[in-house]
């Protein structure tokens, strides 16, 4: 193995052990079962080691991963294995759900797909909307009205909940 | 507690355990090396699973391109089937309209989890609802090993496997599917509409589950990175195809496997000599014709859900037939010889 490669799997080791949390915790955002999070952390940290960004601070490193995993679990769940019969119509989805009842953790997995990357870098990572614009290449006000609504929705899910 | 803190301490609980994170970086440490001796070959591989992931699950859809074509089990090329042969407009229209539906309300059903699952149901424009046009979404479970594997599809029964891992592979990745059948549906927890002809019903999920095992999917890599998949697939009564759908530059011939009905061997060139490895795609397709007495071989199962027994003529209704069909698709890792030796070994 040369130097190069050497230097390249010490990167992607340490890429790893700083993102893997963050990685994995937004692809089950979007897949909601364990086997398919593990496979599209993997493809994310694949992706990352075939393309070998140069990242210019953490940051970067962290927005490049949340992208990529973001649109790879959007892919996997646009084409993963969906057949169509006339009746009885059959369509796919894991049964291996999250770890334990929740009910904020149940309101965010059914929010919609799109506001999961802005909520995730909003609230957990501290992100301003600004950079998660900047990241996504959308306008702010269309990551501000992201944050808000899916705020919006989790609010009135979890009222629903209280009252029921 | 605020929304913030809310949000944090879920995503927390979101966090993988030390043995997800090993298992993971296990996988990857072992991708990571054959990629840097060759970053080709992973990608190679990529695509034959998606090539694989085309040839099954576009079975189903009947949209002509050039890129496919249709053969009998003779390997004799056959016009592309035309689901509304023989049907008067009206019926067509009706046909049009069911399916419409059908992949219109696949988007309203949530997804299912380890105790409940939903059905779909058809309100007709009067406000009844139609139990017998439903939808529902499969279960899908994935297993470690093979061993698990087999014995769930020896639970099964009447699906038939390779009896062990093809020789050179190692198992990457076994889903089967299940499809529960309205008619089983024991518990009714809830039902809400979706939209003004949808009704979705929540059901308890039934401890028999996993007799219903409708479909499976093998994944197997050697050490050269070459794929290898095995899918099987349980047919409904109304649609047992006996036009293929094949890739439109292969070339494919009957073939005699042991215990199966049918079988075509499919490949890029199957003239080649049989002991040489052929680094193309290669597949083997095959159809299993069970002979079933509805009062012995049923058991507790409810075949009759999705309606995939068929009746024997002049057998009467005792004995019926079940038709499976098994794919297993080869992307340059094994010669035609070894292909067909691994079909013999389906029991």
């Amino acid at each position: 193995m040369t130097q190069q490669n050497l230097d390249n799997q010490l990167d992607i080791e340490a890429i790893y052990a700083r993102n893997v949390d963050m990685v994995y915790r937004v692809c089950f955002s979007f897949l909601k079962n364990k086997a398919d999070t593990e496979d599209a952390v993997h493809d994310t940290f694949m992706r990352c080691m075939r393309a070998a960004p140069r990242f210019a601070n953490e940051a970067h490193e962290k927005g490049w991963l949340v992208v990529t995993a973001g649109n790879l679990c959007r892919n996997r769940l646009r084409h993963w294995w969906r057949k169509n019969t006339p009746l009885d119509e059959t369509a796919f989805s894991g049964n291996d759900g999250p770890p334990t009842h929740d009910d904020t953790l149940d309101a965010i997995l059914a929010l919609p797909d799109r506001y999961k990357v802005s909520l995730y870098l909003h609230y957990y990572e501290g992100w301003p909307a600004g950079d998660i614009a900047a990241l996504l290449r959308r306008p702010a006000s269309t990551v501000r009205n992201h944050l808000s609504e899916a705020r919006r929705l989790l609010k009135e899910r979890l009222t629903d909940d209280e009252h029921t | 507690m605020n929304i913030h803190d809310r949000v944090v301490q879920s995503f927390n609980k979101l966090t993988p355990d030390e043995a997800t994170k090993a298992r993971i970086h296990g996988r990857l440490r072992a991708q990571a090396s054959s990629h840097h001796h060759s970053p080709l070959r992973h990608s190679h591989r990529r695509l034959g699973i998606a090539l694989a992931i085309t040839i099954l699950f576009c079975a189903t859809v009947f949209a002509a391109t050039q890129l496919h074509k249709y053969v009998n089990w003779k390997g004799e090329p056959v016009p592309e089937p035309n689901l509304y042969d023989g049907l008067s407009e009206k019926d067509v229209s009706v046909r049009e309209q069911n399916r419409s539906w059908a992949l219109r309300v696949g988007d309203l059903i949530p997804d299912n989890t380890h105790s409940e699952y939903w059905i779909a149901y058809r309100i007709s424009p009067d406000g009844a609802v139609d139990e017998k046009f439903a939808v529902v979404k499969t279960i899908n479970r994935r297993f470690d090993t093979y061993a698990a594997f087999q014995a769930a599809i020896s639970a099964e029964g009447v699906l038939l496997m390779p009896e062990k891992i093809p020789e050179g592979f190692s198992l990457e990745k076994a889903e089967v599917s299940y499809t529960l059948p309205h008619i089983l549906a024991p518990v009714m927890l809830d039902e809400q509409k979706a939209a003004d002809d949808v009704l979705l019903r929540r059901y308890a999920l039934p401890p028999e589950k996993d007799r219903y095992l409708t479909m499976y999917r093998l994944f197997f890599v050697n050490q050269q990175n070459r794929s290898l998949l095995i899918t099987c697939e349980l047919h409904n009564r109304s649609s047992i195809p006996d036009n293929l759908r094949i890739e439109g530059n292969s070339n494919a011939r009957s073939v005699i496997i042991d215990g199966m009905d049918k079988a075509l061997l499919v490949g890029g060139d199957v003239s080649q000599p049989s002991a040489e490895a052929n680094p193309a795609t290669m597949s083997v397709i095959m159809r299993h014709k069970s002979v079933l007495s509805t009062a012995n071989d049923q058991g507790t199962r409810r075949w009759d859900y999705i309606d995939v027994m068929t009746d024997i003529p002049g057998a009467g209704p005792l004995l019926v037939h079940l038709y499976s069909d098994y794919r297993i698709i080869s992307y340059g890792g094994l010669s035609q010889d070894d292909l067909l030796n691994i079909a013999g070994t389906f029991h």
